[in-house]
């Protein structure tokens, strides 16, 4: 211990003078003198009183409460390495005893509520999530997870923010190139203030990976420890109830923790429906524009009179009717997302049922382009993973914008483009989409 | 990487014959020795696609590019290598040329060549840069959406009720005349797929077949009948040789009843697009990655271009050529091509055996 008491305190004094929270307090009794430094907004103050307060008063000799501190849990004195404003941020309390300079953590989380999953929901799986503090979270994955393997690593991260993140990986199965590269990623970050994992997630990706996701971020513990044991690395962050998990290939972002609940052929049936789902969001607008615009005599006659029938009072080409509809659906979707909860229903009242039906009375859009609309919207939120069905909603518009061109043969191209995009994507050096995928890893 | 990969690349081979000329020199040589070719590829295939994978398997982990460096001159290297890749080149051309006349004529007569190609070449080259493990998952992700489908056209086909059986057994009682090399050389390019290993052998320690040749051989000997048998018995012996894609033409006459698409015509050229993109990529790449083997390096902002410029190359040579070979030009490259095809395959079975010998050689 080479620091004085005074240099630490003027340190504190000079660093925190425009901080009205700090707590400076002296005690004083039989002879024994303890000084307390703390920041009262991130500390638990019943704590403090608790655990240092009454027993100063208690004891007798100074001898007999300097065993009683050195005896609590998680109390040790300052190291060199150790920042004393730093501690005292992170709601750590400094004790100066006789020649003592010790350091207790009594911070206090106010955030620390376990909510239900809300984004990621089973039928009947675990229902609640992660919370928004990091022992929490610890604590939550460390109880569905019991293996001595479970390794984890504290960093910080964000040069002003200072956030504290946790890699959580099993030490057995996990691939350490992975792991080097995804530290080397993380030491090459050079940004203020990372708020939430998401945006961690933006920078610890490829440039190339600019629409598709290629980590999946979660709020499922039950999805961390399963991805645990298969070897793969969580990181969590202070302040944000998701996770991210790493590396993930495609199939990862089309799973539901449901999967792994229900009986396996209702599983395989939902995971076929939500490819059938994520077909026709990125399909069908794209499809229409180019069977309506190009090649009517694609479908049986009666269906293609049906549908030109429909088109009938439609004063304007396919496509503007597609982007027209997809555009208003958009900005529902969009809208509903911002709104008020309280008025969330109203706009969706508003704008599916009266602006629909509206549209078709008055001869803007065809019925069919209704339907097609509303199947679009719908099958799209059937993908599990967020980030994906955005992703998704996205794609549909370059298919669409190559249908409007070059008709069917832009959407058979487009959709041969996307697989090669997706297949030249990778994750953390782990291919991102091939069809055994399982074999692949196993290499 | 699994052997798995030789398989999608024989079958989508297979597949790709109908768009690479294969059923119209079988058709029009359809009295003049096609039954006999057919019988006659499925031995030579099997032959080929046997001792070419064992002796490969000799150099696990390397590429042909590797190989000729270690073992051959540097010029046999250049002039070898030079000649793989034209002759890749050329596979993919003749698709590439002909997918995009068959889709400006069959599906949107509106639009330009041009702008068709460009689509198709965007997508192409693009794929064709990607690593080479990436363009195998890719071309396996495509078969397998694919197969399905052409499965059931096929089982459509077979079950047509206007298939005429008599029709094939008039093509059948041709079977004593002797066919000349071209539709031999011809017929077996439906098991060339394997060549692709001169690239690929990089990812695989093993590329031996075994037993499983009996697969590939009667894979491919349905194939070839599939292609030559269908479309004589639903446009009778004689009408199927009024037309320039045969197979077209005979799916344009299949009919789904009760399906909400009608047309199989649409059905086919929708995945024959697929199939036709997986595999001008896939033989692109295996040969702008042997001419890149032999051409130096050019590099800008440290990234070596050499690819680009192969492939834009490529693209050049696939602009120029839609805009200006004709489908009768066009047959009679794709015909030299298929002549070359069987020489070549021998010549390159007979130089990896005298590098194993050498190799065994200089090892002692």
């Amino acid at each position: 211990m080479n620091r004085s008491k005074e240099e630490i305190t003027d340190l504190i004094k000079n660093e925190l003078h425009g901080s009205p929270d700090l707590v400076n307090q002296m005690l004083e009794a039989n002879g024994t003198v303890c000084e307390l430094w703390y920041i009262s907004s991130v500390c638990d103050s019943e704590k403090i009183h608790k655990d240092l307060y009454v027993p100063f008063f208690e004891e007798r000799d100074k001898k007999e409460y300097e065993d009683y501190l050195l005896s609590l849990s998680s109390i040790r004195q300052i190291e060199d390495g150790d920042h004393p404003v730093e501690l005292l941020l992170r709601g750590s309390v400094l004790i100066f005893l006789n020649h003592f300079i010790l350091t207790l953590e009594v911070k206090n989380y106010l955030n620390k509520t376990i909510p239900d999953t809300t984004i990621e929901t089973t039928i009947q799986g675990p229902q609640t999530g992660l919370s928004e503090d990091l022992e929490t979270n610890l604590n939550i994955i460390r109880h569905r997870y019991h293996q001595s393997s479970l390794t984890i690593e504290d960093r910080k991260i964000g040069n002003k923010s200072q956030m504290g993140l946790k890699l959580l990986y099993d030490a057995k199965e996990v691939d350490l190139e992975v792991l080097k590269e995804l530290h080397q990623r993380l030491g090459k970050i050079d940004k203020d203030v990372i708020q939430s994992v998401s945006q961690l997630s933006r920078m610890i990706t490829r440039h190339r990976s600019f629409l598709f996701p290629t980590i999946v971020i979660t709020e499922r513990p039950d999805r961390i420890a399963y991805n645990l044991s298969k070897g793969k690395i969580i990181v969590i962050m202070e302040g944000t109830r998701f996770a991210l998990i790493l590396p993930s290939v495609f199939y990862d972002f089309m799973s539901s923790m449901d999967d792994l609940y229900l009986p396996s052929w209702i599983a395989k049936f939902l995971v076929i429906l939500r490819y059938m789902g994520l077909g026709t969001a990125l399909l069908l607008p794209a499809m229409y524009v180019g069977i309506t615009a190009f090649n009517p005599e694609f479908f049986r006659v009666q269906l293609a009179l049906s549908i030109a029938g429909s088109r009938m009072s439609v004063p304007y080409p396919a496509y503007i009717e597609v982007l027209f509809m997809l555009i208003m659906m958009e900005l529902l979707t969009e809208a509903s997302i911002r709104l008020p909860k309280a008025i969330g229903p109203t706009a969706t009242t508003v704008g599916g049922l009266i602006l629909g039906q509206a549209a078709t009375e008055a001869g803007l859009v065809s019925n069919i382009m209704i339907i097609i609309v509303s199947a679009v919207a719908i099958s799209n939120f059937v993908i599990p993973i967020n980030e994906m069905s955005f992703a998704m909603r996205v794609t549909k518009y370059l298919l669409l914008l190559l249908a409007t061109f070059t008709g069917l043969i832009g959407v058979i191209v487009g959709l041969v483009g996307i697989i090669y995009y997706l297949v030249s994507l990778n994750s953390f050096g782990k291919p991102y989409l091939a069809f055994f995928i399982d074999e692949q890893f196993k290499e | 990487m699994s052997k798995r990969f030789i398989y999608v690349m024989l079958i989508l081979n297979m597949l790709t014959n109908i768009v690479a000329f294969v059923p119209m020199v079988l058709i029009e040589n359809r009295g003049a020795g096609s039954v006999q070719a057919i019988f006659l590829a499925v031995p030579i295939g099997m032959l080929i696609i046997y001792f070419y994978t064992k002796y490969m398997s000799g150099f696990p982990n390397l590429g042909l590019p590797e190989i000729l460096e270690r073992y051959t001159p540097k010029w046999f290297r250049f002039c070898f290598l030079f000649f793989h890749g034209v002759l890749w080149l050329i596979a993919g051309l003749v698709t590439l040329i002909t997918f995009t006349h068959i889709s400006k004529q069959y599906i949107n007569p509106d639009i330009e060549e041009l702008v068709i190609v460009l689509l198709f070449l965007l997508i192409i080259v693009f794929g064709a840069l990607m690593q080479s493990r990436n363009v195998l998952y890719a071309i396996e992700i495509i078969l397998l959406l694919n197969l399905p489908f052409i499965a059931f056209i096929i089982f459509k086909s077979y079950t047509n009720q206007e298939l005429i059986w008599d029709s094939v057994r008039v093509a059948f009682t041709y079977y004593q005349e002797i066919p000349n090399f071209e539709i031999v050389s011809t017929a077996t390019f439906v098991y060339t797929g394997y060549a692709n290993i001169v690239i690929f052998n990089r990812y695989f320690k093993d590329v031996k077949v075994g037993y499983s040749i009996i697969i590939i051989g009667s894979l491919g000997l349905f194939t070839l009948l599939t292609t030559f048998i269908i479309p004589i018995g639903i446009h009778g012996f004689d009408g199927v040789g009024f037309y320039t894609f045969p197979w077209i033409a005979t799916t344009e006459a299949l009919r789904i009843e009760l399906g909400f698409i009608e047309r199989i015509s649409f059905l086919f050229l929708g995945l024959y697009i697929n199939i036709s993109i997986a595999s001008v990529t896939l033989h692109w790449h295996v040969g702008m990655e042997q001419l890149k083997a032999i051409f130096p390096k050019f590099k800008r902002k440290k990234k070596n271009i050499t690819p680009i410029i192969i492939l834009g190359v490529f693209a050049l040579l696939g602009i120029i050529g839609v805009l200006f070979i004709d489908e009768e030009m066009l047959g009679n490259i794709a015909k030299v091509w298929m002549v070359i095809l069987l020489p070549a395959q021998l010549i390159g079975i007979v130089i990896l055996k005298v590098i194993l010998k050498r190799r065994d050689k200089l090892s002692k």
